[in-house]
């Protein structure tokens, strides 16, 4: 296969070359010459250009394509006049491949967070937003308000989205300063001034750069959304997606219509982070002692003796003696009984959070609560949660207090989500080499965009040691020497845990060094900024202080703001810059003579394309640099994914300790492994997505249905439109095509459901079908024609969404369940995926049975109780409210998010059966009278425990078993 | 209820219209290039030579080829080599500790796996190729030599005849990837097909000429019908065992959601035991070709296809090679031991040993009365070229792969189908579509 790819590659190299040569030849020419005239204007001139552009865009429809040469010209203007910054050629190359839609490979330090600004902005003048997708909520807040003056002068919103329903929008910081600025023509680079390299400090106009600065204001996420450009990391866009989803008005829902996104570190969300669903949870009912006793069993099972760990999947075989020992410890007899099958599920997840699950590795424990540490980022992800009683099991190991179990409310995968964009791009340093799955699944081409000056870093080959600690000595020995030479070095690790060990070591040998954990991302972005400094230690897991420059001899602007604050007048900060760019020009003298930023790699990651990001972050701007690797077979990768056979064939061939291996073998062993974990790792992402697939029309076509039922002008044709369904149905099942009619049970169901009896009879069906369609029509026009309207359509509404939400969820359990099964058929040389696919369907098209049967009875079953008037709107939402706290149920204004990623809405409980509200509002009551049971699996959190023979609190007389709390 | 869309609504998706009519352009493809032969060849002698082997094990190979053997086509071997080769790995691998472990790494494994198999097939179907130019050479019909001889003739043919099943495996591939169903199969059973016309052309000719009696050919259609809603019936049934998960609990109960089961064919080794079967009684009779002697005459004369002695010990071997193969694929511990590895069990059973001891009884009765079954309708032919005394073999591995390509290939369209039929499920208005596929 290789010489293919190598010829391919050839060809592959060639079609890249030219489609960069396209670019360069269509639009740099004109760009420039459009540039040339922009220089000369003065900024009022400019400002009018570009609303004039807004303006056409937005009323004159013009198309955006049409202008992007004068408008790519204007933006790189605005940029040299207010930031001081000109997009370099390759820049502006870098942004035509973003417009068009793809994913441009631009190595570490050639200005990504610029280049957005272009496709970016012209994109916004259509004013139907457009998304910056990034990877911390810190990178979306500088980045926004680094660009901000560029947008600001434009003309164009920008705003922000962070965790915790955190949203921002830039603004001048001195409004008046910028009015002055744009009145006097004060420009940040001086004009006539075209060159293709960053201007000398000298010739900046500071006053211009201070007087443009931009800052946040908080705002709400609604008016976060609605400006042209929004930032935020991909998690807080897709979430909004699906809180969204379970509005409960359209006055509430946030996001726009999903129009252009680009992704930043495009490889890092859209692959690595692909794996794992988006997934918005409520609590369920649960007993929590058995987690602890449940631990206590676990903790004395011997690993070998009682079972057996799978460390690939991160699963445990029990054995017959660990069965036996947990038997008798918990006094059950036979642990695989049906009955005792909770019991078995919380041991075997206690054993797993024992031994599969370490602390500081893949979770941290802050603040009494397990944080789920994502194994790619280093990040900490609050308010996720593992699945299944995981998350609980290892909280009773940390004897903390357990949380809930919880149930899948809402979920998407990433790259669903994605997909819904109209057109999508990306950018990162490493694409190339997952080209095949950005085209197969995202159809993104991707480009790469060469240089700006050519890469000098000398990448040295991999140093090999038997075990981790000969590495770990050979590592510190290493950074030692840089240090006494003085030349940077940054560290990169995969784990915290590793982190704090070389730490350890270096604290030993009394070499100062930072280390970063990801933990805060804006305190370590100033520190890994200067990890280019002479002398500078910094050890890091790999993707702290992911996005920020390392800039040789240190980062002047960034010390000079930390010395002075933010809120410091600009002529502090100008004279704290002036001396920090003396010292910094400096040490990058010194540390460019010394070779630059030595890179070394502690352990090979999962995939190559990590491995090169790390590396990537040294030879920025064609600095000179290094990397090496140290690894040991007893590394993670070699240990589960690599063949256990090496290490012993090493020792054979007489291998001495603290000797590195240099053999090809190895490497070639290593890189196999690597290559094994990648197409693992692929492999479940395919079939993640394929699976996804399914889900994804299902949720497309209940989320269409939702969109329409809030804008309430449809609600009542929503309604017929059922009701007729419901008839269509129940012709075919009681008058099938072949076979006896059965008139009696037409009756029943028919009554079961819209509370009258049909008239009907042998003669003619088809006429019976639309009579009986207009019957009922008819009858709940009359019935509803005592109740206002605005009333009544506000409860079909209430109904309608309710009842939607809650066989949604359902319906996600149970294809959750369905997607586990459909594992097992594959014995029976049945494809699983297949199976998937067929019982999805029908599982989907009975819930939707389900959910027209339920809500045309409700809606036909309950009665209204008239009362005094008052404010007709106040009433109609405390009546609404009133029903939502007695129920737990979703109330109107009811979206208060109380954690990220946490429930939304309260949990929807069973029925409306006989509501009487205590505290009745003197106005109009709702009050359903027909019952319809559904099953009490799922008590919300707080709600009273109902004993089963007591009587139902409905009012009915009847016992709660055989009443409400009847199963279906 | 809703029910998906059907089969007819098929050419209205564009989608699986694209895929049909890929599929299709494969498949001519192919057959047309039955006719290409490779070079040195009598094709004249040739067919006259398969005219006579109509009812031998030669004739038998003819129809897997799909009449490229007798068209000494390049195509001759069909992609039989890739299924000898695949089988032979699939024996190895369950032998040799190193190819197992292989298997147990997932996808790139099984890579590897295939990738040796396709070495193999190379190796193979070069060998298999020259051996076949030699017969060639060795064989005289009524016109004469079938091929002049020499050791550049073996060899081209043997290069011409491994180009010829590379192509068909590539073309199989592209099937699979962008057209509908497993391209490999489909190519078997395109060329199985492809003799009907002949076949009913034949029947004609002979009952216009008296040999067939109507009679007993309009009892043999009926027969047919019955025994392929047969081999359907017993090809499409399962034997479900209850799974339960672990892993999989909410609250109290075990609730709402789609009970698992693990499914466990019938007949669980395919059309693999006739294979075998065949290939050893194949042995004595190849023997006996070379070495002429009255003991090994004796013994051929005995293994004709059509003698009594030859059809039980065929049926025999067929349920032995049942278990013997079933014992290979489906290895009760292994299964065994994935289910404790995912989580599950089987309700009232303990995982490991109790399990793997229970799911053995319960595949050495279902492979009893699929060997059985097996071997039945592999008997079939015989019966009815003899008893029946119609000039044409019905029945046996060529029936069963037919009908088995046939309703995976149904399945599969099926699922494609299900997929489209989500439009207009609920209510008038478009889904909110975005960059995804179908």
């Amino acid at each position: 296969m290789n010489p293919i790819i190598k010829i391919l590659e050839k060809i592959i190299g060639t079609k890249n070359k030219r489609e960069i040569e396209r670019i360069r030849r269509k639009y740099l020419g004109k760009i420039l010459s459009v540039e040339e005239e922009l220089d000369k204007l003065h900024n009022k001139e400019l400002r009018k250009l570009a609303f004039d552009y807004i303006k056409k865009v937005r009323e004159d429809k013009v198309s955006p394509d049409d202008i992007l040469p004068e408008y790519f010209a204007l933006v790189r203007e605005v940029s040299k006049r207010v930031l001081a910054k000109r997009h370099f050629d390759v820049q502006v190359i870098g942004g035509v491949v973003l417009y068009e839609g793809k994913v441009a490979e631009m190595k570490t330090g050639e200005g990504k967070t610029l280049v957005a600004t272009l496709p970016l902005a012209l994109t916004a003048t259509e004013g139907r937003g457009c998304h910056l997708v990034t990877v911390n909520d810190y990178l979306a807040r500088r980045d926004a308000t680094w660009m901000g003056p560029i947008y600001k002068f434009l003309g164009l919103e920008v705003g922000v989205i962070n965790q915790l329903e955190a949203s921002y929008k830039v603004e001048w910081q001195f409004p008046e300063l910028v009015e002055k600025a744009i009145e006097d023509n004060i420009r940040a680079w001086p004009q006539g001034n075209i060159i293709n390299d960053p201007l000398e400090r000298e010739k900046i106009n500071m006053d211009a750069i201070s007087a443009f600065q931009t800052t946040l204001i908080q705002v709400s996420r609604k008016e976060a959304y609605k400006c042209d450009i929004t930032y935020g990391t991909n998690n807080e866009f897709a979430f909004d997606y699906l809180k969204d989803n379970m509005r409960y008005s359209l006055g509430d829902i946030v996001q726009r219509e999903l129009y252009y996104a680009i992704v930043d570190e495009v490889d890092s969300i859209l692959i690595d982070e692909a794996r794992t669903p988006l997934i918005i949870s409520g609590p369920a009912e649960e007993d929590p002692s058995l987690y602890y006793k449940v631990d206590k069993v676990a903790a004395i099972l011997k690993k070998g003796e009682d079972f057996e760990l799978e460390e690939k999947s991160r699963q445990v075989l029990l054995k017959e003696s660990g069965i036996a020992k947990a038997e008798k410890f918990l006094g059950v007899p036979n642990l695989y009984d049906p009955v005792n099958i909770e019991i078995l599920h919380h041991l075997i997840q206690a054993l797993r959070a024992h031994h599969l699950f370490h602390k500081d590795v893949d979770y941290v424990v802050k603040d009494g609560k397990v944080i789920i540490v994502d194994e790619f980022t280093g990040r900490l992800m609050h308010g996720r949660r593992w699945s299944d009683g995981l998350h609980q099991a290892i909280e009773a190991k940390e004897k903390l207090k357990i949380e809930a179990e919880t149930q899948t409310l809402a979920s998407i995968s990433f790259q669903n989500y994605f997909r819904m964009y109209k057109k999508l791009a990306g950018m990162t340093g490493t694409a190339a080499t997952e080209a095949v799955e950005f085209k197969e699944i995202y159809n993104l081409d991707v480009v790469v965009i060469p240089t700006h000056k050519p890469m000098v870093r000398v990448d040295y080959d991999d140093v090999v040691f038997l075990t981790q600690e000969e590495k770990f000595e050979a590592v510190i020995k290493e950074i030692e020497e840089m240090w006494k030479q003085g030349r940077p070095v940054l560290v990169g690790t995969v784990s915290i845990e590793k982190n704090e060990k070389i730490s350890q070591m270096l604290r030993a040998k009394g070499i100062p060094h930072q280390v970063l954990n990801a933990k805060n991302h804006e305190k370590e972005a100033y520190i890994i900024a200067q990890a280019g400094r002479f002398k500078a230690v910094t050890v890091a897991t790999n993707m702290a202080g992911r996005g920020v420059d390392i800039i040789l001899g240190g980062n002047p602007e960034m010390l000079a703001r930390q010395e002075v604050g933010w809120d410091a007048p600009p002529e502090e900060f100008e004279k704290a810059l002036k001396k920090y760019d003396e010292i910094c020009k400096k040490e990058r003298e010194k540390v460019i003579e010394l070779g630059g930023l030595h890179i070394i790699g502690t352990e090979r990651h999962e995939s190559r394309r990590i491995d090169n990001q790390l590396r990537g972050r040294s030879g920025r701007q064609g600095d000179p640099g290094s990397s090496r690797f140290y690894l040991s077979l007893e590394d993670d990768l070699m240990r589960i994914f690599g063949s256990e056979k090496i290490a012993p064939m090493m020792r054979r061939l007489g291998m001495k300790k603290g000797e590195p291996i240099q053999h090809k073998w190895v490497t070639r062993a290593i890189e196999n492994a690597q290559k094994r974990v990648e197409a693992y790792n692929f492999e479940i992402r395919k079939h993640l997505l394929e699976y996804d697939n399914v889900m994804n029309k299902h949720r497309e076509t209940i989320y269409s249905i939702r969109r329409r039922i809030l804008s309430k002008d449809n609600v009542r044709e929503i309604v017929y439109e059922f009701i007729y369904d419901i008839i269509d149905s129940l012709f075919e099942k009681y008058f099938p095509k072949k076979g006896e009619p059965d008139y009696e049970g037409f009756r029943r169901d028919f009554e079961g459901i819209f509370g009258f009896i049909p008239e009907i009879s042998s003669e003619n069906l088809d006429e019976a079908k639309e009579s009986l369609f207009d019957i009922a029509k008819s009858h709940y026009e009359s019935k509803v024609s005592q109740i206002p309207s605005n009333i009544i359509s506000e409860i079909e509404q209430f109904i309608l969404l309710n009842t939607l939400d809650t066989m949604w969820r359902r319906h996600l359990y149970s294809m959750d369940q369905l997607r586990e099964s459909v594992g097992m058929r594959g014995y029976g040389q049945l494809d699983p995926l297949i199976e998937y696919k067929k019982e999805g369907f029908f599982i989907f098209v009975d819930m939707i049975d389900k959910l027209r049967r339920n809500v045309v009875s409700k809606l036909f079953m309950f009665k209204v109780q008239e009362g005094r008037e008052k404010d007709e709107e106040a009433e109609i939402e405390r009546a609404l409210s009133n029903i939502a706290r007695r129920y737990k149920v979703a109330s109107p204004q009811d979206g208060r998010v109380n954690n990220y990623g946490k429930v939304v809405t309260q949990v929807v409980t069973q029925t409306y059966a006989g509501i009487r509200s205590e505290a009745t509002p003197k106005s109009v009551q709702v009050q359903p009278s027909f019952q319809i049971s559904q099953p009490t699996r799922t008590q919300p959190s707080g709600a009273s425990k109902i004993g089963r023979n007591d009587p139902c609190p409905c009012g009915s007389g009847k016992k709660f078993k055989k009443c409400c709390g009847k199963e279906t | 209820m809703q029910r998906p869309a059907g089969i007819i609504s098929l050419p209205k998706i564009p989608e699986l219209k694209k895929r049909l009519l890929f599929t299709l352009g494969m498949l001519t493809i192919y057959r047309i290039g039955i006719f290409i032969p490779i070079p040195g060849v009598d094709l004249q002698a040739l067919r006259e030579f398969f005219a006579m082997a109509e009812g031998t094990l030669l004739g038998l190979f003819n129809l897997f080829s799909g009449g490229a053997m007798e068209n000494a086509s390049v195509f001759a071997l069909g992609v039989m080599p890739y299924i000898t080769a695949s089988i032979i790995m699939e024996v190895l691998s369950s032998v040799f500790p190193k190819l197992q472990e292989l298997k147990k790494q997932g996808e790139l494994g099984r890579q590897k796996i295939n990738q040796y198999s396709r070495y193999l097939a190379v190796f193979l179907s070069f060998f298999q190729g020259s051996f076949w130019a030699l017969s060639l050479e060795q064989t005289f019909s009524a016109t004469g030599r079938l091929a002049e001889g020499g050791l550049t003739f073996r060899i081209s043919a043997g290069l011409t005849i491994t180009i010829g099943t590379m192509s068909l495996m590539w073309i199989g591939e592209q099937i699979t990837k962008k057209g509908i169903g497993n391209g490999i199969s489909l190519i078997i059973f395109t060329g199985i097909i492809s003799r009907l016309p002949g076949t009913i052309g034949n029947i004609i000719t002979l009952l216009r000429l008296g040999e067939v009696e109507p009679m007993n050919l309009v009892m043999g259609l009926i027969l047919m019908i019955f025994i392929v809603a047969f081999i359907v019936y017993m090809e499409a049934s399962y034997r479900k065992i209850p799974i339960q998960y672990a892993t999989r609990v909410m609250g109290r109960k075990l609730v709402g959601g789609v009970p698992s089961y693990l499914p466990i064919k019938l007949n669980i080794s395919g059309v693999i035991p006739p294979i075998f079967a065949s290939a050893i009684l194949m042995f004595p009779l190849t023997i006996a070709t070379f070495v002429n002697n009255p003991v090994t005459q004796k013994i051929a004369s005995f293994l004709n296809p059509l003698s009594p002695i030859y059809n039980v010990i065929y049926f025999v071997l067929i349920i032995f090679f049942a278990f013997f193969y079933t014992g290979i694929i489906f290895n009760p511990y292994d299964i065994a031991e994935n289910l404790q590895k995912a989580g599950a069990f089987i309700p009232g059973i303990r995982p490991g040993q109790q399990t793997s001891e229970y799911l053995d009884k319960v595949i050495t009765r279902l492979t009893l009365v699929g060997g059985i079954y097996l071997g039945f309708v592999c008997v079939l032919p015989t019966f009815f070229m003899g008893a029946m005394n119609l000039p044409f073999s019905f029945g046996g591995t060529s029936l069963l792969i037919a009908i088995g390509v046939a309703m995976d290939t149904i399945r599969q369209i099926e699922a494609l189908l299900y997929m489209s039929s989500y439009e207009g499920l609920v209510g008038k208005e478009p889904i909110i579509r975005g960059r995804t596929a179908y």
